[in-house]
């Protein structure tokens, strides 16, 4: 069953027109990634689903996104616990210049997730366990999280996003900064988390997307040209464009 | 053949000259600075030097003003040291002339301090004690000339005067002492006397009144303008006019401090808090554009961050980008403090130019700060004034560099903390 559905998405800056009519459905425990070219849209409808373009001045957006069937447009829908329950990952690591430790302790905190010290303390080590950087910054948690390097900073994002226990993950590029190893270590964060949890991740490389998700979509100029399983969708794509993307006869 | 770099050494030549010139330059302004803060600390420094004469004085009860016990106790003060320095000169002035000579040797408030001294220890009537006191402001200015080797044209001493400094010198009975008074004592007529105390407690009050107006009020604004409100055309004009403010000549806030917290408010004239208020809006745009600089320089992913957890605008403001923007806010208020600390024009209108002889006990109070201090003496003809106005101006140029210490500190502590 569909965790997320997007349903005839539009999406305007100003006057100029990004997303046009995009429908998607985000299913549940999977991954699912976003690809296309450059400026097609992906990042604008990624931060569609955790309505972080209502920051953006003068952006304007028709159509509904449900998150367990309500919407999240809904006038009466509430942005706390939205963001709570869909989490984001942004393509330049952003810790906050605070502790590791505040880092990841500051969503339970702002949610009032935790009754005991002790509670926060399991929170920051289980989700700094899940990240796969317990291990390296255990013994300092109270140093600053922009100390670390950039794909220890990534990891400490990622560790902040589910520490307040997100339904839905979303990524931006989140390797895109990374060197290989960072990026084998994030990539198999990403394939663990898909047991409690679904990931929507825009990447670049053809090859993480067909490694990690399950379901992949493709995005042309606001448009989203064909979204499939994973393995249909590379090896048999129904659209020309698709097809012209992924073999690399593109532009 | 062509040769590789033809004006190579055209270019290397003008490289060294713009270094040399700019150089030159900075030399240039450096020794003026330097110039004038040891001009001004030369100056300065003497005011913290007065001299001192040490009579020995009888307060013999025959010298009480009244012996009704209801009445408070005082002595002719005048009478037991125009008697000490009979005695000490061996002189017996005959005409009123001859006696203002003698006691134009000792500072004109001396009675003053003598009856303090006395309220204070009630237990030296019916003795002989050796006391120091302050000399008049001729003999100081005086003394200090002789020091510096310098004759001035027409003396401020007579003939007799001068031979009785002399005696009075060679008796050993004449010192110069650290002049503790100038930073305890108030304004007064005497400049052997006055000091600053009553400005410094003055610009203390007002200096607290304005941050506690302008920092709210500004970071408020600011923050409003830079985090929730939305960039239309309204805010754009809203924006441009506070920088203008910041260009302002500050006796237009003078103005409006007289006209508004005076005449219409009918706040009180002459007080730290009328003042405060004055300086507040100069001070307010300063605050305002340094803190929207130190908004504006704080990176996107924070504030997304925050969002993307679930924290409101108001949690990501206070819990992230109020104390990021710390430093900048502490720098931006310090420096409109460094301005309005000196600021005197707009303070002359809201009527902080009266003599002050006591410093202020609340806001409301009648005071005034250190930089009219140092207007209405400079205003006075009397040498030691200008002396002391030099002294002031030091402790006010002492005070800035404090401040701005502090400010780097304060910043060093907040930016390593976040
Ligand atoms: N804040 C904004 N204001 C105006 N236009 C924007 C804004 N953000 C994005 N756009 C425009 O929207 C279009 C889609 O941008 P988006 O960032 O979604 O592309 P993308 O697919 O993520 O590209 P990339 O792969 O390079 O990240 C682009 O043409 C871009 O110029
Ligand atoms: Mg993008």
């Amino acid at each position: 069953m569909a965790k997320m559905q997007a349903q005839k998405l539009n999406l305007y800056y100003g006057y100029k027109q990004v997303l046009q009519d995009v429908s998607l459905n985000i299913p549940a425990k999977q991954v699912t990634s976003l690809i296309g070219p450059s400026g097609c849209g992906k990042s604008s409808f990624l931060r569609c689903l955790n309505r972080m373009n209502d920051h953006i001045e003068g952006v304007r957006i028709e159509g509904k996104v449900k998150l367990d069937r309500k919407n999240i447009y809904d006038p009466s829908a509430d942005l706390v616990s939205l963001r709570a329950r869909v989490g984001m990952v942004f393509q330049k690591p952003n810790p906050f210049p605070k502790s590791i430790y505040e880092n990841v302790a500051y969503g339970p905190r702002i949610h009032g997730m935790y009754k005991t010290q002790a509670d926060l303390d399991h929170i920051v080590e289980r989700s700094l366990t899940q990240a796969g950087l317990w291990k390296e910054v255990k013994d300092r948690l109270d140093q600053m999280g922009t100390s670390l390097s950039g794909g220890q900073q990534q990891r400490l994002c990622i560790a902040r996003a589910v520490a307040v226990n997100p339904e839905v993950l979303l990524m931006d590029e989140p390797c895109s900064a990374l060197d290989p190893i960072a990026t084998a270590k994030v990539e198999e964060l990403i394939d663990h988390l898909r047991t409690s949890l679904s990931v929507v991740i825009v990447t670049h490389s053809l090859s993480q997307a067909a490694r990690l998700s399950q379901q992949t979509a493709f995005f042309h100029q606001g448009r989203l040209i064909e979204a499939s399983p994973t393995e249909t969708l590379f090896t048999n794509p129904q659209n020309d464009e698709t097809q012209k993307y992924i073999t690399g006869r593109y532009g | 053949m062509i040769k590789p770099f033809p004006n190579i050494n055209r270019r290397l030549l003008k490289d060294r000259l713009f270094k040399a010139f700019s150089a030159g330059l900075v030399l240039l302004i450096l020794s003026l600075f330097l110039g004038l803060f040891a001009g001004i600390c030369w100056k300065g420094l003497s005011s913290f030097f007065k001299a001192e004469i040490v009579l020995d004085l009888s307060f013999s009860k025959r010298y009480l003003k009244s012996t009704d016990p209801g009445q408070e106790q005082a002595l002719n003060y005048n009478f037991i040291l125009r008697k000490a320095l009979q005695k000490e000169l061996d002189v017996l002035p005959q005409t009123l002339e001859e006696n203002r000579e003698l006691m134009g040797l000792v500072s004109p408030t001396t009675d003053i301090a003598l009856h303090s001294l006395f309220q204070k220890n009630p237990e030296i009537l019916g003795t002989r004690r050796q006391i120091s006191l302050r000399v008049s402001d001729n003999v100081d200015q005086t003394l200090k000339m002789k020091i510096l080797d310098f004759e001035p044209a027409n003396s401020l001493l007579t003939e007799t005067q001068q031979e009785w400094l002399e005696t009075l010198k060679d008796q050993d009975q004449i010192h110069q002492r650290f002049n503790t008074s100038f930073f305890t004592s108030s304004d007064s007529r005497d400049p052997m006397v006055a000091g600053i105390w009553a400005a410094l407690i003055g610009s203390l009050y007002t200096l607290m009144v304005t941050l506690l107006i302008s920092l709210p009020l500004g970071v408020g604004t600011a923050l409003y303008l830079e985090e929730f409100a939305s960039k239309n055309r309204w805010t754009n004009w809203i924006e441009i006019n506070i920088a203008n403010l910041a260009a302002v000549p500050s006796i237009i806030f003078g103005l409006l401090g007289l006209s508004i917290f005076l005449t219409v408010w009918g706040l009180p004239r002459s007080s730290p808090l009328v003042g405060g208020m004055t300086l507040a809006l100069i001070m307010m745009p300063t605050v305002v554009v340094s803190t929207r600089s130190a908004l504006k320089a704080i990176p996107k992913g924070i504030r997304e961050g925050a969002f993307a957890l679930g924290a409101s605008k108001v949690q990501t403001t206070f819990h992230h980008v109020l104390p990021l923007a710390l430093p900048g806010i502490i720098t931006g208020a310090i420096l409109g403090l460094a301005r309005t600390l000196g600021e005197s024009a707009p303070l002359l209108l809201v009527g902080m130019v009266a003599f002050v002889s006591q410093p202020p006990l609340t806001p409301m109070d009648a005071a005034t700060v250190l930089p009219v201090q140092i207007f209405t003496w400079a205003r006075n003809p009397e040498r030691g004034f200008i002396e002391n106005t030099a002294g002031a101006i030091f402790v006010l140029i002492l005070i800035l560099i404090g401040i701005s210490m502090i400010a780097k500190i304060l910043r060093q502590r907040f930016e390593r903390k976040w």
